[in-house]
């Protein structure tokens, strides 16, 4: 499991560093003045735009690493899906708020807290999917297995049927 | 209990033996023949009781298995017993009713009264003896190709 797990966070490093510099570059051509893919107040702590890039770059890779890799606690058998769900959602979301404040991602706290919100209704949302999913499945066990116990039943009864004709 | 007509057709393109059960349904009867012709009847295990005295049950009655410490614990009709062998001497043995739905359980798929989805994920089991176990949501596609009859005959 750890080789996938590293493998997951490998990829996920390559998708944030996409998805973050996609997202920046995006922004940057809609923001007020000049092109401006970084937050002014990490360009301030930086010195200048091209290191401001370069550490949004790794951070959004680095993000994109944990929540990716992080996937595996629904691998991990011994886990319900409720809690694995909530790990997953918890380690994202903890680790979301400080990098998106050291980025400036967002500008007020409530902006923050708000993203974190719509996160962990999106995590309910996926949950509340698979529970769905898994429910319709467990349907269709018990029909299943309904069919089988009445099979058997019927089966019971022709045996002691034609055991009372023989005798 | 239904007719059964018993064919032979020569294949000389053929290097082996092939056995077709041909019937509208998959039912007890075309079960006991499956298994006869597998030379496979109603296996019998001899077991521990609570006196430790030797004691020999039915496959068939057997509910499930599970690890208790170094010994297996059998649940079955007539009682509890235990045993010394491995889940894994038991998995191999056991009919194609029975599935491993962990690392310490195998349960009898013809025992099983509900299946049941926890809110918290994980898939109940009750048994016809009101006895319930757990598996991982994992094991929800392996019963059903077993209670299906996907991966072969469920006898």
């Amino acid at each position: 499991m750890l080789k996938k797990t590293l493998k997951r966070a490998l990829i996920g490093f390559l998708l944030g560093i996409i998805l973050g510099d996609g997202i920046a570059i995006m922004t940057g051509l809609f923001s007020e003045g000049n092109f401006r893919p970084v937050a002014v107040t990490l360009e301030q702590m930086c010195g200048n735009m091209a290191a401001a890039f370069l550490i949004q770059t790794i951070l959004s890779g680095v993000y994109g690493a944990v929540c990716f890799g992080s996937v595996s606690f629904y691998e991990i058998e011994s886990l319900p899906l409720a809690l694995a769900s909530i790990c997953h959602c918890l380690l994202i979301v903890i680790l979301y708020i400080p990098t998106s404040l050291f980025l400036g991602w967002c500008e007020t706290i409530w902006d923050h807290l708000i993203m974190a919100g719509i996160q962990i209704a999106a995590y309910f949302m996926i949950w509340l999917i698979l529970y769905c999913s898994y429910r319709k499945e467990v349907r269709k066990l018990n029909e299943l297995q309904q069919k089988i116990q009445k099979q058997s039943q019927s089966s019971e009864k022709e045996e002691k049927y034609h055991e009372k004709e023989n005798h | 209990m239904k007719k059964i007509n018993i064919l032979f057709e020569t294949d000389e393109t053929s290097d082996q033996i092939n056995i077709i059960v041909r019937a509208s349904e998959m039912d007890q009867q075309v079960s006991q023949i499956i298994d006869r012709l597998n030379d496979r009847g109603v296996r019998k295990f001899t077991v521990l009781d609570n006196q430790k005295c030797p004691c020999v049950i039915d496959e068939s009655d057997i509910f499930f298995i599970s690890a208790d410490g170094k010994q297996m614990r059998i649940i079955s009709l007539t009682g509890v017993y235990f045993a010394k062998q491995t889940l894994q001497t038991f998995e191999k043995l056991l009919g194609r009713n029975f599935l491993r739905i962990s690392r310490f359980e195998i349960i009898n798929l013809k025992k099983v009264r509900k299946y049941d989805f926890t809110m918290i994920g994980t898939l109940r089991i009750e048994f016809e003896n009101g006895m319930e176990t757990w598996a991982s949501r994992r094991y929800i596609p392996q019963i059903r190709e077993r209670l299906s009859g996907e991966e072969g005959y469920l006898c």
